[in-house]
This record gives C-alpha cells, sequence and structure tokens, in this order.
C-alpha cells in the first residue's frame, strides 16, 4: 500500500509540473459520470438500499419462509363453546310400530299431526270415557282410537267402532251389504237402516245401536253402517305417543338406538301396558318404575331411562354422559321450580373427561383423565344450553405474533408475514408494469405530438385533455364494481386493473414529453443536427430523448409511488387486487371490520403501512437522486 | 485538402449561385390562422460566390444576415428563388433524386442518365430548393453551417466526441476504423483535445465551445460554410483565435465561407468580398478592398464611417443615421433606405433602385449611381473612409 501511495505521490509530482488539463481532471464515461453523482446522493443511496431490501424481501424472501401466500392455518382453541341442548318436553312426538308399512303411515299422517290437540281435548274432557279414549276419524273415513296409557303416553289403536255394512241404493229401495265377517241379517235389517237414513241415521236392530255414516267417496252415493262391536283381542298399537325421551347408559348404546324410533316405541309400549320383559332386536329388556322413572333393563342393569327431559350434545353426535345429564336435569327442573326467567344463568361444576385439543386427555393406563368443569346453564324460553370452555378445531385468525407466526396470523388465518412479502411482490409488480404502460403511452403520443406539431399536435393534446379530466377514481371504483359482476378471475382481474391504471396515467407523461420536445425542439441544436443532415429518427432518439430523460426518470419513479398507493387503495377498498392474492391493500382490508380491530391488530396494519411508505419514500429519494444524476448542470 | 483536386477546374465557376432569393414569414391573424401579411426577412437577394473565397455579409441587427444564411441551406423553406449549387457531392444521389432536381428547360436536352446529370448539375450547379429532403440530407455534410450561439446550439447531453462525430457516422464520411482518429484529428486541428471527447458541452468555455461547433461543422469535409456571426458572442482575444483558425482551415482545406457578421473589422479581417445587406436586400457587393476604399451606398459609407479607430489623435467623421430599421413586414416604398438616407431624392421615394454593377465586381443598389446620378459624389465619400 505505501508503496503504491509513494508511487502516486511522484507521479503527482511530475504532472504538477506541467499542469496538462488531462491530468488534473480524470474522464469518466457518460454512464459513470451519472453512477458517480448518483452514489454522492446519500438520500438517493438510502432510497437504493430501501428499494433493494425490498426486493429482497418480496422476491426472495418467500423463497426462504416456510409458508406460502394461501397456506390456511387451524388448530384447536379453548373457548367458551356450547356444549349441550336441554329441553323439558310438553309436545308429544309419535313412534311408529315398526310393522306398520309407510303406505299406511301416510293415510294417517292427519292423524298422527293432530295428536297433541287431541290429546289436549281429551285431558279437557269431562266425559271420563272419552279422556280415556278418544275417536278420531282418519281421511279415508276410518275410525281410530287413542287410547291413554299414562299421563305421559298415548297410543292409537283401532275403533270399536266398525263398519258393518254398505247401504247401497237410494233410501227406498237401497240394500244393506254385509262385509265380511258379518251375518247378514236380512231385509228387515235393510228396511230399517232406509228408515234411519231418511230420518237421524241411528236405529236400533236386534238390540244393537248402529249409525249410519254419508259416504261420497268415489262420486257414488253410498252409506256406511257402522256398529259398536266389542273388541276382544289383544289391542293393535300403530304408534305411541309421548312426551318422553329416552337416556342410555352408555355410548354405545347411545350410537345404536338414539335415533331409532321401532326400540323406543316398543319400550314406552311395554312400560305402559305394564308388560315386564319384551324383546326387541333379538335382545331381551325388562321394564321397572324406579322411584317414578321409568327405565328398561337389560340383563339386569339399567340400559336407559326416560322422561320429559330432552338433552343432547351439540350438533346431536355424541352421546351425553349420563351422570351430567342426570346433574343437568336437576340442575335445570330446580331452575323450573324457581321460575326462572328467560335468560337466567346457572353455573355448576363436575368431574369431566379432560380435554385437549379435541381429544379426551387418557392417563397411561388409557382411562379417561377427569378434571373440574364449569358448566354455565342458560334459559332461553323452554330450552336451555348449556356451555363451558371447550376445545373447539377453528381457523387460526388473528392470531398474535408467535415463533411460528412472526407477524400473527389475518382474518382469513393466513400467515401475515408471508402475504407481506407475496403482496410486495404484486404491488411492485402493479407499479412497474403501469409505470410502463404510462410511460410507454405518454412517450410515443407525447414525442410524435411535440415534434409534429401542427394538428397531429392538437389532435394527441386534445385527448390528453380528455383524459385528464376522466376522474379516474369513480371510473376504477365502477370498473371494479363491473370486473364483480362479471365475476373475473382474479388474475385476469389484475391484468385489467393494470392496463386501466396505465391508460388512465399517460396524459400526464404526455403533457411533460409534448412540452419538453416543444421546446427542445425550437434549440439551435436541433437545427444543427438539421444542418448535419441526421435522420429523424437519430434527431429523435440522440437529442431529443436523452434531453427528456431526466424529467421522465422523475416522472416514472414518482410515478410509481404514485401507482403503489392508488393500487393499495383500490385494494383496500375491495375493488382492485382481490383475494386470495396478497397486496399490502387488500392486507389492510383486514383490520377494517371494527374499529377495535385497528388498536388490536396492530401487527397486521402496522407493517404493511410502513412498507407502503418506505416504497413510495425510497422511490421518491432515487427519482430525486437520478434526476440530479442526470443533470450534467448538477454541481453537487 | 481531398477536394482540392476536384476543384481545380471548376474554380473558375462559382460554388454558389444566388438568384431573386426571397424569404417571407408569414404574420397569421391570431384566430383564424390566416396569413395577414408577410415578414421580408430576405427579399430579391442575387449573388455568387467563387470556391476558396469568403463572403462577408454584414448589415444592422435584424436585416436578415441570419435568415439568409440558414436559408441558404434550406434550414428555412425557400419562398422564391434559386440557389444553385455546384461541385457538391451529386454521386451520392439516386438517379430519381438526380432527375427530380433537374430543371424544366434542361429537361429535353440532357440525358437521363447519372452520369450526364452529375455532369449536367457541375456546369450549371443544383437547385437544392428542388431536392427532396432525403436527397437533400444526402447533400448537407457539403453545406455547413456554424451558429452564432454555442451555447444552445450544442445538445447538453451528447459529449463532445458524439455531437462531432454522429453525422459523420451518419453519412460515413470515413470508415468505421478510422472513426476515431478522424475525430481526434478534426479536434486537434480545431484546437481542441482529444480526451475532451467524453466530455459534456458545459464543461467548456465560450470558445472553446465555438471550436467544437466549428469542428462539428468541418468533420464532415465541407465544401461550403456558413459561419453565423461565428464570434459575435465571444471576447475580442477569442474572437481574433477563432477568426484565424476559421482562416488556417480555409488555407488547408479549400473552404468556401459564407461570413455573416456585424462586425466591420472581423469581415473585413477574413473577407475577400463583403456584401451590405439593408432591411433583407442587399445594398452593396464589392470585393474588401473596393468596398472600404471606395464605398458607394449612403448606408455603407454610414457603416464604414462607424468603425472605431484606435486612435485618441484621428478626429473621426461620422455619418449618423437617424431614426430605427424599418419593420421588414411593412418596408418602405422605393428605396428601403430613404428613410434614414441623407442624399434622398424623390427618386428615392418611389422608386426601388436596382442592384446594378457600377465598377467591375462592384454591384450597388442606388439611384445615385444611375445614368443621371452623379458619379462624383463618390470620391466625396472616399475621402471620409480613407481616414479608417
Amino acid at each position: 500500500m505505501s508503496n503504491k501511495k509513494k508511487q502516486n505521490d511522484e507521479q503527482t509530482k511530475d504532472t504538477n509540473m506541467t499542469l496538462d488539463d488531462a491530468a488534473r481532471v480524470k474522464v469518466l464515461s457518460p454512464a459513470r459520470l451519472v453512477f458517480k453523482r448518483f452514489i454522492r446522493n446519500k438520500l438517493a443511496i438510502f432510497g437504493i438500499c430501501i428499494l433493494l431490501l425490498l426486493f429482497v424481501f418480496c422476491f426472495v424472501g418467500p423463497l426462504f419462509y416456510p409458508y406460502s401466500e394461501t397456506d390456511m392455518f387451524f388448530g384447536w382453541r379453548e373457548q367458551n363453546g356450547d356444549y349441550a341442548y336441554a329441553q323439558l318436553r310438553t309436545e308429544f312426538v309419535s313412534y311408529w310400530n315398526p310393522d306398520c308399512d309407510s303406505d299406511f303411515k301416510k293415510s294417517l299422517s292427519s292423524v298422527e299431526r293432530n295428536v297433541n290437540s287431541t290429546i289436549k281435548k281429551m285431558v279437557a274432557s269431562e266425559d271420563p270415557d272419552e279422556a280415556l279414549r278418544y275417536r278420531i276419524q282418519s281421511k279415508d273415513g276410518v275410525y281410530y282410537d287413542l287410547v291413554k296409557l299414562s299421563d305421559e303416553a298415548y297410543a292409537l289403536t283401532d275403533s270399536s267402532l266398525v263398519c258393518v255394512a254398505d247401504f247401497v241404493g237410494s233410501s227406498k229401495q237401497g240394500v244393506a251389504t254385509f262385509r265380511e265377517g258379518y251375518a247378514d241379517l236380512g231385509s228387515d235389517f235393510s228396511a230399517a237402516a232406509a228408515v234411519a237414513i231418511r230420518n237421524d241415521g241411528v236405529f236400533e236392530f236386534d238390540g244393537k245401536s248402529y249409525s249410519i255414516v254419508k259416504d261420497t267417496k268415489g262420486g257414488k252415493l253410498d252409506y256406511d253402517i257402522y256398529c259398536e262391536e266389542e273388541n276382544t283381542s289383544e289391542p293393535y298399537y300403530y304408534f305411541v305417543s309421548t312426551v318422553l325421551s329416552p337416556a342410555f347408559y352408555g355410548e354405545e348404546a347411545y350410537y345404536k338406538y338414539d335415533k331409532d324410533s321401532g326400540f323406543k316405541y316398543n319400550a314406552y309400549l311395554a312400560l305402559y301396558t305394564d308388560v315386564e320383559a319384551y324383546t326387541y332386536d333379538g335382545v331381551t329388556y325388562t321394564t321397572a318404575f324406579e322411584d317414578g322413572t321409568p327405565k328398561i333393563r337389560k340383563d339386569g342393569t339399567d340400559y336407559a331411562f326416560f322422561s320429559d327431559f330432552v338433552a343432547s350434545r351439540k350438533g346431536g353426535e355424541t352421546a351425553l354422559d349420563i351422570e351430567f345429564r342426570l346433574k343437568l336435569e336437576e340442575v335445570i327442573v330446580d331452575m323450573h321450580e324457581n321460575a326462572s326467567g328467560v335468560g337466567t344463568e346457572v353455573s355448576f361444576t363436575m368431574l369431566s373427561p379432560k380435554v385437549e385439543n379435541g381429544k379426551e386427555v387418557l392417563d397411561e393406563n388409557g382411562d379417561k383423565v377427569l378434571a373440574d368443569t364449569e358448566y354455565t346453564v342458560k334459559r332461553e324460553q323452554n330450552d336451555y344450553s348449556i356451555w363451558r370452555i371447550d376445545s373447539t378445531y377453528v381457523i387460526r385468525i388473528y392470531e398474535s405474533p408467535s415463533a411460528e407466526h412472526l407477524l400473527g396470523t389475518d382474518a382469513n388465518g393466513m400467515d401475515v408475514l408471508a402475504r407481506v412479502m407475496y403482496g410486495g411482490r404484486i404491488s411492485l409488480l402493479v407499479g412497474f408494469v403501469v409505470v410502463f404502460i404510462e410511460m410507454f403511452i405518454g412517450i410515443i403520443m407525447g414525442g410524435i405530438a411535440g415534434y409534429f406539431g401542427g394538428w397531429v399536435d392538437n389532435v394527441i393534446m386534445r385527448m390528453v385533455d380528455v383524459f385528464y379530466c376522466i376522474p379516474s377514481m369513480p371510473i376504477l371504483i365502477i370498473t371494479g364494481a363491473l370486473f364483480d359482476e362479471l365475476n373475473m378471475n382474479y388474475i385476469t382481474r389484475l391484468i385489467w386493473m393494470m392496463a386501466i391504471l396505465g391508460l388512465l396515467g399517460w396524459a400526464g407523461v404526455a403533457r411533460l414529453v409534448r412540452g419538453q420536445i416543444l421546446s427542445l425542439r425550437e434549440q439551435e441544436f436541433m437545427v444543427a443536427a438539421e444542418a448535419s443532415g441526421l435522420s429523424t429518427r437519430r434527431r429523435i432518439f440522440s437529442h431529443l430523448v436523452p434531453n427528456v430523460m431526466p424529467q421522465l426518470i422523475v416522472q416514472a419513479t414518482m410515478g410509481l409511488g404514485g401507482v403503489i398507493i392508488t393500487e393499495s387503495t383500490l385494494s383496500f377498498l375491495g375493488l382492485g387486487v382481490k383475494h386470495p392474492l396478497a397486496t399490502w391493500g387488500n392486507m389492510m382490508n383486514n383490520i377494517t371490520q371494527k374499529v377495535e380491530y385497528l388498536s388490536a391488530y396492530a401487527y397486521i396494519w402496522v407493517p404493511i403501512g410502513c412498507l407502503i411508505c418506505l416504497a413510495v419514500i425510497a422511490f421518491n429519494f432515487v427519482g430525486d437522486g437520478l434526476r440530479d444524476a442526470f443533470d450534467p448542470k448538477m454541481k453537487r | 485538402m481531398s477536394s482540392n483536386n476536384t476543384k481545380v477546374q471548376a474554380a473558375d465557376k462559382p460554388i454558389v449561385v444566388v438568384r431573386g432569393l426571397k424569404k417571407y414569414f408569414p404574420i397569421k391573424s391570431s384566430f383564424f390562422k390566416k396569413t395577414i401579411g408577410n415578414v421580408k426577412a430576405v427579399d430579391n437577394v442575387s449573388f455568387e460566390i467563387m470556391p476558396g473565397t469568403t463572403l462577408g455579409v454584414v448589415g444592422e441587427s435584424g436585416c436578415g444576415k441570419t435568415t439568409m444564411g440558414r436559408t441558404m441551406l434550406r434550414l428555412y423553406p425557400i419562398t422564391s428563388g434559386e440557389i444553385l449549387y455546384r461541385g457538391l457531392s451529386f454521386e451520392k444521389l439516386t438517379l430519381p433524386q438526380l432527375r427530380k432536381a433537374l430543371p424544366e428547360e434542361a429537361k429535353g436536352t440532357v440525358k437521363q442518365d447519372k452520369a450526364s446529370l452529375v455532369a449536367y448539375y457541375e456546369e450549371n450547379g443544383i437547385d437544392i430548393n428542388k431536392l427532396s429532403n432525403a436527397a437533400l440530407n444526402k447533400l448537407r455534410p457539403d453545406i455547413q453551417i456554424i451558429f452564432q450561439d454555442p451555447y444552445s446550439s450544442l445538445s447538453p447531453r451528447l459529449p463532445i466526441g458524439d455531437i462531432i462525430g454522429e453525422a459523420v457516422k451518419e453519412h460515413k464520411i470515413v470508415s468505421d476504423k478510422e472513426y476515431d482518429d478522424y475525430i481526434s484529428e478534426i479536434m486537434l486541428s480545431c484546437g481542441l483535445q482529444e480526451y475532451h471527447k467524453d466530455r459534456y458541452p458545459h464543461e467548456f468555455s465560450g470558445g472553446q465551445r465555438q471550436r467544437i461547433c466549428i469542428a462539428r461543422a468541418l468533420a464532415m469535409k465541407p465544401k461550403l460554410v456558413v459561419c453565423d456571426e461565428p464570434v459575435s458572442a465571444l471576447d475580442v482575444s477569442i474572437q481574433a483565435q477563432i477568426i484565424n483558425l476559421l482562416k488556417d482551415l480555409q488555407k488547408e482545406r479549400g473552404l468556401t465561407y459564407i461570413f455573416i457578421s456585424h462586425d466591420l473589422s472581423v469581415v473585413q479581417h477574413i473577407s475577400d468580398v463583403i456584401a451590405v445587406m439593408y432591411l433583407g436586400s442587399m445594398v452593396e457587393l464589392a470585393s474588401k478592398e473596393d468596398l472600404f476604399a471606395s464605398p458607394m451606398h449612403p448606408y455603407t459609407q454610414a457603416l464604414l464611417s462607424a468603425i472605431p479607430v484606435p486612435d485618441p489623435d484621428v478626429k473621426m467623421n461620422r455619418i449618423v443615421l437617424e431614426g430605427d430599421l424599418p419593420s421588414p413586414a411593412n418596408p418602405p416604398k422605393g428605396c428601403k433606405f430613404h428613410t434614414r438616407c441623407s442624399k434622398c431624392t424623390e427618386r428615392c421615394k418611389n422608386e426601388a433602385p436596382a442592384f446594378k454593377e457600377y465598377a467591375p465586381g462592384h454591384f450597388v443598389a442606388c439611384h445615385l449611381y444611375d445614368e443621371n446620378g452623379t458619379q462624383d459624389e463618390a470620391p466625396a465619400a472616399n475621402e471620409s473612409s480613407e481616414t479608417v
């Protein structure tokens, strides 16, 4: 090093003597001169550094970052969740005899539908017979009886009033035809029936009373003759209607029979017709009443009990622990008796299997670990909802920064940092493409207008005026809405948006270029170029263009910042780049739902805001630096 | 140097003949763009220049000197008149371009092949007004111009090497191999250093810039150079340098100059023939010696009397002109100078004088020397100028 210095000193000594211009001033090539001037500008270097960092961050960063733009993150979260629903049932629900075929069920559907009102009538009835057995006529005109089994259960069975004969023909000459299984009582019966038809429709014959019902079915006048028959055989039940619902001991039974109405029919029928043992599905069950609670047992152990209290897990897919159910019933009956109003909340604590990450925690023996869990019951009219702190499988939205997600997650459960990187790509890309389009159109149009002048200039400048007075925001908003309407693919949409932004922005560039060229064209060096016989192309590209360059570069770099801001604004308003593509603008959208989000999720918008700011400032610094560097008159 | 051989046989013929050159700038009304008048910047000018000589053009500001210079290169469209050039590189033009410039009257007589057309133009000159733009561009290297303002006539964003060399490249004046050496040589001969090539115009002083302009013109190996007040923007010491440079280059390369200036002493120094212009017209044209010895036109006499003498003892006998230069848009009737002329007669006010040769090679446009005017007045003017 020192040797070199000495050599340098000697050299300068030698040349100092001659004071040659060549020795005094080191001549740099034009490009290096511009570069030298540029790197002397501290702000420009600062800007360049920021831009380089931004580019590395946005274009190289994602290569080393484990998450992609659209990765969604799910996870278990311990949160207050609905655990179960409960209800004190007052409505009766029908359970069909499994032997009934569907056509038959259909014909009785109106009967089934009206079961609740019929039961109300029975309860209100003063006739003790009617309170026990109520006659219903189906749509077909056939009579059925709803029989009271107990307060909680009713069943539908055949009526004792049966049609024994049809009376065909007019009331004078008609003949009663007996149905199968009934003995023909002869013409006397027909005559008695005919008399009854003419009168009140009731007559007695041979010690029995008959009633006649007009039947117009099939368009043919016809009378059905009914007679009260003593039904001696075992009654056949079509369905059992009850307010009860079963609670099973053990999950297995729950999963097997909770949805099985046949099982329930058999159980209810057995319980309320005092059958001690019955068989269903190949298994023998016994019935019992324990403290008034109806139960069925299997092999001597409790299998299920029945009550008018219905409780089920949220969604109804999983079984409710029997102990929990009992406890819950106790609490709710308590609430019911205390006449707690709507909205009352009661909490209780009980040992329950501990749940973590959606699974019950097992100890080393494979047994469930129990833990104190607090349940809250809330009354909503006749329903009760029960919730507890539960682990729920959720999209991890708005998660705070952690080692896993350095900037947390956003409203869609996507990694904010990853999206900031990918969003930067789009934002910068949009900036460059739009400015390129603006410059391309602007330089060509402005150049033509300025160089050729005359009517060409006039036409182009009027076009520029028109483009200047187009309000760009409404246009962009309208086109954004149009894109929504057309259901455009998000990539197509991005391309269109860039094209429209470019088309709206070229006027400024054209005006600048035209003004510059107009003034340059009259300069003497352009006359000199003409006098040298230079071609038009060369005159434009080696004389005009370099002289417009600094202004263009400033315009372009400042434009870059502006376009990034416009794009961010549009995307923020939901009119620009759409999800799943990330941009800095549409990521800001994450925090707009509520005012509180602004302070709560600062880790989302602060970094993005800083990046937008930095990018725009950096582009402006670089633009200024380049302008100064290109301007040979700048002495800095 | 290279053109010397070809010039020998053409030396007896003028390199350029100007006949009745007119350049009017239309005045347009502001709204309908209708022409309501003309600024007659150059009005009916005729002269000839022999190769290897310098024509000095003098006149006060606004008299149309610069316009005439530029019109000679067709930098402005010519309103009317002929500018016939001889000895240009006609062989560069294509046959259709050569044919197009042929005057009507010669069409029957000249053979339509390239050789005979070139020969015809060598003999009679080519009218640059008849050339297409492309054809003119091919001939432009032969007719160059040096501008008045060395600051605005150089593109601020091109390095000097490119400014001088771009047209050389465009017209392939030299081969690519020789290009660098050629530019260096031109720069050296114009008093610039080789290392100036990569610098930008703003890094130079006015004198250096004017040299750059000269180098740019000379790099094209021109036959004729229009020097449009090349020194008026410079201080006196540099003026001398530039003038001497131009003279040296003329000697070296056999150049022909049209030297436009408002400075008589500069013109006197460089010119062989001097033309005096007033309000767009030429009022007097004579050899340098003749003009300074015996100026004939009252305007010339007034101009010469205004040359300062660097001797306090000499009493100057100045002829002071009254009034301003009239508007070239509305020049006075008759002799354009009559409004300011001390010897104005009734005839001057009504009748425009013809530009006539009163002595060999001495053209004047003045009624004073017409057949009924008196020749005696000339010696009287002589005396005043001889004191110079």
